[in-house]
């Protein structure tokens, strides 16, 4: 087989420019490479989940396979169809077929993620696969193409044999050897010669079956069930121009004559095949009607048709003329274009044709990518010339050489296309509110006030979080309908299916509700697939029906004239149900023994850092809070409404122990943190963070009282921490704010240690015996991220809204009767808290005055009534109170505040805090209030309230100007030296300690007019069975209030409880008429003026 | 010349029945399936769309049970929903937010809706056709699963997935593992649930026989008219899929891709075994090109070459 012009290995200067150039792309692609088996794929290339393959699969594997092509299209040309004079290009085309295949299974070595797994198809086989398929092609034909090439290495070593020293007793060995397979080989090279096109055939028409498994995918200029035929006539086609274009290459570059005699009639050849490729192409395109793709302007389209029609027309074209056949220069020029073509078709089939069906970022391939590829080029091309320098594979012309790299670089070139960027999609919504029927009025008295659903069907599917507390005649008296929930009912033992319920049967108790649980129980039973289980029934019915009055906000009204929202219209409530998760569950807590590892006596920044390691985020929450910085967003302080830097920390100041500034330890004992000591604090220091304040449930946690936040050191804090949960009323109440001022009760008019665990007709919401719901302090101040919801007059900072109508709506009696038709009209006016507040401090005394002026003496006074002292040496003289009547005022929600530095009244008492509305705002409601009076210490000449230092200050050394002194520089205010004692006041709301509504204030207890007779009948006709006089003293009976100890004896039995006249109005509503509209009897508003 | 046809065929019949001996199990195994198996076994989740309020609980157990590394939003962000997510190496599971897309006056709807996504785990999966070493599975139950073990990290089958399922973990350097839904597999096979069925506050997942879904679908499709496009997502696409939606909303408008009912695999599956069918074509080919070398004169020429050839060489290197 070795007829042709005699070839031997080429004997020029082997290091040249060119050659230098393609090292140094070796270096650079084998850096990348380097990175890419270090640090993975996805560092070096722009590979994604989106775009699986890119131009590893589409140039190292899919081009070099097509482009390798010259190997087996010579071999049959010169071999099988035997015409002798094309054996000149059979063994350059034979090595850049063997280099091909070689780079083809290194380049899937570096595309491929478990390239150590390599092997894995020999032993896994999956005979639907295309790609196993092409793999076992490829890797037979690699090894044929080994074979083939023997032949070569054995004509430069047989009888040549001589290894170095060491292995030069084995030269008789191999030579014996390489004559074996040159005996054998050359009897059986028929056999590889034919394997090897058959092989080819066979995986060059399958690459292109490789993407017919996703047609979804592919460009329809692209995609044809005949892509496998189109690659194999494609791969016919572009062998003789590799071929050609190669040979003219390294003519070109060691400076000989190309071997026009041999390519020229190899030419013949190429348009026949490119045509026949051309022509299935462009009829398969028409056929299947695809160009209407193809003017479409896309980087799809447009890469179509340069690939065509650069790429294979005119090619096809030029290489009918016979001069272009028999010129090098215009031969070359057509084959490259073509053989470009060819790359251009593999690249666009497994890349630009590609469409992800949802695509985040477009693909280009990575700088490494490409200097990977370019790398593994530059590599065969080395190799290449190594071979041909070595073994006799290009025939023996001798002369000078010039660089190849140009060519290979424009290449390179070429390759970069156009790609369009992916576009966003923008979506807008669009809502409108769909109005509810409203379905009237049965009764619903009897439904059960709460349930906790807590069915173990349930929670065995799902923990998370704790069982609901469902307020059950809440449910029924909004939606006024129990069979939107009891919808159907078993109509035997067992059915689970049902039949429909309607309200007229359960009115007539003809249909007794069934409970849920009744047919819904474990999800996805076979037997009822249709029939949800009992979680999805519950979160279906409850999500869809909170999600429509969500969305619905104006169906049943909104609360515009809350007290609660600034303005008449500035919103609605925005909470009508809530639709998320934690407005309904509460999350359950594990169990931390395991996961608190800390052994020891440790310390209780210790303890916070050992929370930290999983509750970083947490961590970083609590920074943010108000419970952590003490101040915070004070939105309803009125001309301190865009500020955050409002809060006790420093800005605000009181009439009980005035402001912290200079009082740190004692004050900072109740702050969430450890070491507030001095001005100094680091805020940001999540280690400073007391978690177990407010997470113990040991009710063994407790701060040391003037140590700056710090826990008494003889705690077990390993132990407490280890149990922590969900705050209660004990972390919240019983560590803090039932205690605030220093004691039990003394600042908070509602709440106090009673709290801890009081009745039903204690706190209706809080009670724990029979009737009592048992809240959770967080079951209405609803947290998020550590920001805990409630508004609060004393202290500025807000971080989240929180009023009664979040759950019982602005019309939330149940209209059930006639009079709740009255009270919800009162809605508009009056607070619930009002009404169903009538006394404050029902357990324990609060303090309602505190007059500083007289501290420091040494006064000797009794106990009051109630046990209470009312003089200490340290605070001055104090006056308490219990069971105290409220005072009254129209608020709308913001309050006007003194800050630190403000001007003090001079004319009369400074107000600290007072609620701002009016008559005529309609926006104010009537609420109750704790005034709490005090004389405090001022600045005599610059009429401000003076921050004196007490502790450590006053308290050690009694005198006042001292402690001013200290306390105002701390503060960082002027102090003129001369101090008085002023008069202030402070409005403290009224908002816990709600009692029953059968407590509830009676319509009598305020409507003078209404508790004389004819009672409701100056209106209403008198009714059998309605008892009018009962009626409007249904509520509170302070008498027996009193009897059962409380001291309220002189509430009873008034009609006036609320002064009108005080609020502006001209008389009772019910006479004077209401602030807005003529009410019921008719008679005219009488104006002050 | 007698002497040469005949080692031609002994030498070339004997590759050729190697080859038959070696392959034909495998292309007769495969033939078979033309039509994919059907098992009653087999389960599936309906996936009522109407349902899904977006909560991100199924991502969230997905994520535990598979010990998938923990996102870098928590699973309560629910901001994350207001971009399209797509299924990654580190979630089997995304939910995603459609919002009310308008068509000249039409609006199509009021709500957004949100569509659960996972593995569709197709009938007649294209990945498990297109996977080289068998690493993807249909299995009897319906699950499609991957064993690490054979697979070469190729990613033919996250090009071959209709429905862009399979994420691959590019930047493990050594073990890359591709990454998709397993329909817990592992715990539907001994009775339990899905993770996000289980977990799913309203069920908006239901899990059951494949068949009792479907039904179950038209069901619900006929007792709420109006509610539901005339469409059960996965009946039909790409084969049928053994997970099944509903929605109130056109398929397009809420992610879903337009897909034919014919498998992609019938296509490849047809060429490559009517290809290799008993290996005729391949033996068909090789005879051929042997017959066209005998008659072109090659073997004479091959003959006489050789024997120029060693005289060549005798005189060559002596």
């Amino acid at each position: 087989m070795n007829t042709h012009k005699k070839a031997a290995p080429v004997e020029e200067k082997f290091l040249t420019p060119g050659v230098m150039v393609m090292l140094g792309l070796m270096v650079i692609g084998g850096a990348f490479i380097a990175a890419r088996f270090l640090y993975g794929i996805g560092k070096v290339s722009n590979l994604s989940n989106q775009y699986p393959w890119g131009i590893w699969v589409a140039i190292d594997v899919a081009s070099g396979v097509a482009l390798a092509a010259g190997g087996f299209t010579t071999g049959a040309i010169a071999y099988v169809f035997n015409r002798d004079q094309y054996h000149a290009v059979i063994r350059p085309a034979l090595l850049t077929a063997m280099l091909g295949y070689t780079f083809v299974v290194l380049g899937l070595l570096i595309d491929i993620g478990r390239y150590w797994n390599i092997t894995s198809p020999l032993f896994n086989h999956n005979g639907n696969s295309v790609l196993f398929e092409v793999a076992m092609c490829v890797m037979i034909y690699l090894h044929v193409l080994y074979i083939e090439f023997i032949p070569i290495v054995v004509e430069r070593f047989k009888g040549r044999v001589n290894l170095p020293s060491l292995l030069s007793g084995l030269n008789n060995l191999v030579e014996t050897l390489l004559g074996i397979a040159d005996r054998i080989l050359g009897k059986i090279m028929f056999v590889f010669i034919i394997a090897g096109i058959v092989l080819s055939c066979l995986h060059q028409s399958s690459l292109g079956s490789l993407m017919l498994i996703a047609p979804y995918k592919v460009h329809p200029l692209w995609y044809t069930p005949i892509l496998p035929l189109l690659f194999l006539l494609s791969a016919f086609a572009a062998g003789y121009p590799m071929v050609t274009f190669e040979s003219i290459i390294v003519s070109k570059s060691f400076g000989r004559e190309p071997e026009m005699e041999v390519l020229s009639p190899l030419a013949k050849y190429m348009p026949i095949l490119m045509g026949l490729y051309m022509a299935v192409k462009i009829g398969d395109m028409l056929v299947r009607g695809s160009y209407v793709y193809l003017l479409d302007g896309t980087y799809q389209s447009n890469a179509f048709l340069v690939e065509v029609g650069v790429g294979v027309i005119l090619p096809f074209v030029l290489l009918l003329f016979r001069r272009v056949r028999h010129s090098p220069g215009w031969l070359f020029f057509a084959a490259t274009i073509f053989v470009l073509g060819i790359l251009m078709n593999r690249i666009n089939v497994f890349v630009v044709s590609y469409t992800p069906p949802y695509k985040i970022v477009s693909y280009f391939p990575a700088l490494g990518e490409i200097f990977i590829t370019v790398g593994l080029i530059a590599t065969l091309m080395f190799i290449y010339r190594v071979v041909v320098f070595i073994f006799p594979v290009l025939g023996a012309h001798p002369k000078k050489m010039s660089p190849t790299i140009v060519a290979v670089l424009a290449m390179a070139a070429v390759l970069a296309l156009q790609w369009a960027p992916s576009t966003a999609h923008a979506e807008s919504a669009t809502k409108s509110p769909l109005p509810l029927e409203q379905d009237l009025v049965p009764s619903i008295a009897h439904a059960p006030k709460l349930a906790m659903l807590n069915a173990p069907v349930v929670n065995k599917y799902s923990d998370i979080y704790e069982p609901v507390r469902f307020m059950h005649s809440k449910h029924a008296g909004v939606l006024k309908d129990c069979s939107i929930c009891h919808h159907r009912m078993p109509r035997s033992e067992g059915d689970t299916y049902g039949e429909p319920v309607s309200m007229a049967q359960m009115r007539t108790r003809e249909i007794v509700p069934v409970a849920c649980s009744a047919c819904h129980a474990d999800p996805f039973n076979p037997k009822n697939l249709d029939t949800p289980g009992l979680k999805g029934a519950y979160h279906q019915l409850c999500m869809d029906c909170h999600k429509e009055s969500e969305q619905v906000p104006f169906t049943r009204g909104p609360i515009q004239y809350s007290a609660m929202v600034r303005g008449p219209i500035a919103r609605t409530l925005d909470t009508r149900a809530p639709t998320d998760c934690l407005a309904c569950h509460a999350k359950k807590v594990p169990n931390h023994n395991q996961l608190v590892k800390i052994e020891g006596h440790v310390d209780a920044r210790a303890v916070t850092q050992n929370c930290l390691s999983c509750h970083q985020k947490e961590g970083e929450a609590i920074l943010k809070t108000a419970h952590w910085n003490w101040h915070g967003p004070s939105p309803y302080t009125v001309g301190h409404e865009k500020r955050i830097d409002l809060g006790k920390k420093s800005a605000t100041i009181n009439n009980f122990c005035i402001n912290l500034n200079a009082n740190w330890p004692r004050c900072t004992s109740c702050h969430i943190g450890y070491g507030w000591e001095d001005e100094n604090f680091d805020f940001t220091n999540m280690a400073n963070i007391d978690c177990l304040v407010c997470h113990d449930t040991t009710g063994k946690y407790k701060k040391t009282p003037a140590d700056a936040g710090l826990p008494d050191k003889n705690l077990d804090l390993i132990a407490i921490a280890q149990q922590v949960g969900r705050p209660s009323r004990n972390t919240c109440g019983m560590n803090c704010h039932f205690r605030g001022g220093g004691g039990d009760a003394v600042k908070h008019g509602d709440m106090s240690a009673m709290l801890s665990s009081p009745s039903k007709n204690h706190d209706v919401h809080m009670g724990v015996d029979d009737g009592g719901h048992n809240f959770r302090c967080q079951d209405c101040h609803k947290t998020r991220n550590h920001m805990i919801s409630g508004r609060s007059i004393s202290v500025p900072a807000v971080e989240g809204d929180l009023s009664c109508e979040y759950c019982h709506t602005d019309k939330p009696h149940l209209e059930s009767e006639l009079i709740d038709h009255h009270l919800n009209k009162h809605t508009r006016h009056i607070a619930c808290q009002t009404c169903h507040i009538p006394v404050y401090s029902k357990g324990n005394p609060t303090k309602v005055y505190w007059d500083w002026s007289t501290a420091g003496q040494d006064l000797k006074m009794p106990k009051d009534k109630y046990g209470k002292p009312q003089f200490m040496k340290k605070k001055g003289t104090f006056i308490w109170k219990e069971a105290v009547k409220p005072t009254y005022r129209w608020y709308n929600g913001t309050v006007e505040r003194y800050i630190l530095g403000d001007r003090i009244n001079e004319n009369g008492i400074t107000d600290l805090t007072r609620p701002v509305g009016s008559l005529d705002d309609p926006s104010s409601r009537i609420y109750p209030f704790k005034v709490h009076g005090g004389r405090q210490i001022s600045d005599v000449i610059h009429k401000h309230l003076i921050a004196p230092q007490l502790w450590g200050g006053f308290w050690k050394h009694w005198d006042w100007d001292k402690a001013a002194r200290d306390g105002m520089a701390a503060a960082g205010l002027e102090y003129s030296g001369g101090y008085e004692f002023v008069e202030t006041r402070m409005y403290w709301g009224l908002t816990h300690e709600v009692l029953p509504k059968e407590q509830a204030l009676s319509c009598a207890a305020c409507h003078a007019s209404l508790a004389q007779e004819p009672h409701c009948a100056r209106c209403h006709q008198e009714r059998e069975g309605v008892d009018f006089k009962a009626l409007v003293h249904k509520g509170v009976d302070f008498a027996a209030m009193a009897a059962s100890g409380y001291d309220v004896a002189e509430l009873a039995g008034k009609s006036d409880f609320i002064d009108f006249e005080a609020l502006g109005y001209a008389g009772d509503p019910v006479e004077t008429s209401g602030r807005f509209d003529k009410l019921g009897l008719g008679l005219a508003r009488k104006t002050a003026d | 010349m007698e002497l040469s046809r005949r080692h031609f065929f002994k030498v070339s019949g004997a590759m050729a029945l190697a080859g038959v001996a070696s392959k034909d199990k495998s292309a007769v195994a495969s033939s078979g399936e033309d039509t994919p198996k059907k098992s009653d076994d087999e389960f599936g989740c309906l996936v009522d769309t109407t349902l899904c309020v977006g909560c991100r609980k199924c991502e969230e157990a997905c994520n535990q049970r598979h010990a998938l590394p923990e996102p870098a939003e928590s699973f309560e962000e629910m901001t994350v929903l207001e971009n399209e997510r797509r299924m990654d190496e580190t979630s089997y599971t995304v939910v995603n937010k459609y919002y009310p897309k308008n068509i000249g006056t039409l609006t199509w709807r009021e709500r957004p809706t949100f569509v659960k996504l996972q593995c569709m785990h197709c009938n007649d999966p294209s990945c498990v056709s297109a996977c080289i070493v068998g690493a993807l599975t249909k299995e009897e139950n319906g699950a499609v699963i991957y064993d690490v073990k054979k697979c070469i990290g190729c990613r033919y089958c996250m090009v071959a997935c209709p429905f862009q399922v399979p994420a691959y973990e590019y930047d493990n350097a050594l073990t890359p593992h591709v990454r998709k839904c397993t329909f817990c597999f592992e715990y539907i096979k001994d009775g339990g649930l899905p993770a996000c069925a289980q977990v799913c506050p309203r069920e908006v997942m239901i899990f059951g026989k494949k068949d009792e879904l479907l039904e179950l679908a038209r069901w619900k499709q006929k007792n709420n008219p109006g509610k539901y496009v005339d469409h059960i997502y996965g009946e039909k696409e790409v084969g049928g899929t053994s997970w099944l939606y509903l929605a109130a909303e056109p398929f397009e408008t809420i992610g879903f891709p337009k897909l034919g009912e014919k498998a992609p695999p019938r296509l490849t599956e047809s060429i490559q075994h009517s290809l290799f069918q008993y290996f005729a074509a391949p033996i068909g080919l090789y005879a051929a090109l042997g017959g066209i070398m005998w008659l072109t004169g090659f073997l004479k020429g091959s003959q006489e070459t050789e024997k120029d050839h060693s005289e060549n060489e005798k005189g060559t290197t002596t």
